[in-house]
């Protein structure tokens, strides 16, 4: 299989993590046209990363590459067996995607300098964000259960994205008064499954936010002649 | 079996899309308005983001509409509302997607932009509803249902988002709204027919009339 992208990109590393947690590889590529090219539109129209191609089976939507990857690759099962459980895991990526990544992706855009207000009503969704994820997270260092899940898979990149963009605009470390997800936080890094996978991720993003300073810096010296 | 409550109201697209799952799958969920309202205590406990739906069943108390549906399919009995292959399943998972990330947030906030908002601020929303619509024409069936040949948890979900899409469009002026998105309209068409869902749909439609005009949308 191949899963083009970037780890940069959370959504991305969301799927690194689900076949690192399966025990398997799967080919990680930039594609190279670009996400924005014909070709790649064709397959995923919404011209985001990631797309996961599997024979005939051309995949957008990280949550759904995830769920496939469970299904498809050998290795633990990532879904609890019983419903119940399923639609638990299920709520917690759901929770992460449509409360915390959004404005997460917000405030990375947004300059500090930026329209205060905006910035304030982003930090403050943010914040929610993490409310509902410590309500919904298991209390045992695990996101759901006693093993891991694609909860913590989806989690992991999700949550880093949303610390790093909330301290780059001045707000104390989240995962602080959220006893469950520090603790959650802290076995999901040190899990041996995911150890090495996170490693890489962690490189991946470090670089991206190095290049993306050096080019602010670069952009500010033109102007500034 | 004690029957399951699904709390909310069928004017939401999001409860309508577990009220067509649970119709889809032969019944067993009683529709309730949760006592004291979503953003009483007690149902904050239950569910801290305050909105609706929320299924209770027994001990499993579970909000958000995408994550309902999945759940009732796996435990009421009656037609699987997903197919049985992981390739097919992706597909329906990602239709399910598309309405939740793209077409629901974009219509949403047209809905909520003042009837008078300046053309710029309903620029952006309005751009992104129909690129959702191009987004689900690219991946929809050839028809009848949103994938393959049977109801899936797709086109429970995509009723409601085409619904308020083509609402708020036209509340925008915006005129042949499905043109140019021939599977789209083929499956618009023949949704509402449909034997098992078109009375749900009907219902919803109803709860959906009456909210408007008590609103004044």
């Amino acid at each position: 299989m191949k899963l083009y992208g970037s780890l940069a990109s959370p959504f991305v590393a969301r799927c690194w993590l689900a076949a690192a947690a399966k025990g398997s590889n799967v080919d990680l590529e930039l594609y190279e046209d670009g996400i924005k090219s014909d070709s790649y539109l064709a397959m995923n129209p919404m011209g985001k990363m990631p797309l996961l191609v599997d024979g005939d089976v051309a995949l957008p939507e990280s949550t759904v590459i995830c769920e496939y990857l469970d299904e498809t690759l050998p290795g633990p099962a990532l879904m609890p067996s019983d419903p119940g459980g399923k639609a638990k895991v299920r709520l917690l990526t759901h929770i992460a995607d449509l409360y915390l990544s959004g404005p997460s992706s917000q405030l990375s855009r947004a300059a500090p300098d930026d329209d205060a207000e905006q910035i304030a009503a982003a930090v403050a969704a943010a914040d929610a964000g993490f409310t509902y994820l410590e309500h919904f997270i298991g209390g045992n260092g695990r996101a759901y259960g006693d093993s891991l899940t694609l909860a913590d898979c989806t989690l992991q990149p999700s949550v880093n994205f949303a610390v790093l963009v909330l301290a780059k605009h001045g707000a104390k470390d989240k995962l602080d008064g959220h006893p469950k997800l520090s603790r959650w936080w802290k076995g999901c890094v040190e899990n041996p499954s995911l150890k090495d996978a996170i490693g890489q991720i962690d490189e991946a993003v470090l670089a991206f936010r190095k290049r993306r300073a050096e080019e602010a810096a670069k952009k500010a010296a033109t102007e500034a002649k | 079996m004690v029957p399951m409550k699904l709390f909310g109201s069928l004017y939401s697209p999001f409860v309508g899309r577990c009220w067509l799952a649970a119709t889809a799958k032969g019944g067993g969920v009683d529709l309730e308005m949760f006592p004291g309202g979503i953003k009483s205590d007690a149902y904050r406990a239950l569910n801290p983001m305050g909105r609706m739906p929320l299924l209770v069943d027994g001990e499993v108390v579970l909000p958000e509409s995408a994550v309902i549906c999945e759940y009732l399919d796996a435990v009421l009995p009656g037609p699987p509302l997903m197919p049985s292959d992981a390739g097919s399943r992706a597909r329906v998972r990602l239709l399910c997607r598309i309405a939740d990330l793209y077409l629901f947030p974009a219509s949403i906030a047209l809905l909520v932009a003042p009837k008078a908002a300046p053309a710029e601020v309903i620029a952006a929303p309005l751009r992104e509803t129909q690129d959702a619509l191009n987004h689900l024409e690219h991946f929809l069936g050839e028809g009848p249902f949103a994938f393959g040949e049977n109801i899936t948890l797709a086109d429970c979900t995509l009723y409601g988002g085409l619904a308020l899409a083509l609402m708020v469009l036209g509340r925008h002026g915006v005129t042949g709204r499905l043109d140019g998105r021939p599977k789209l309209g083929r499956w618009w068409g023949s949704i509402r027919e449909d034997a098992t869902l078109g009375p749900a749909i009907a219902q919803i439609r109803e709860a959906a009339i009456s909210y408007e005009k008590q609103r004044n949308l």
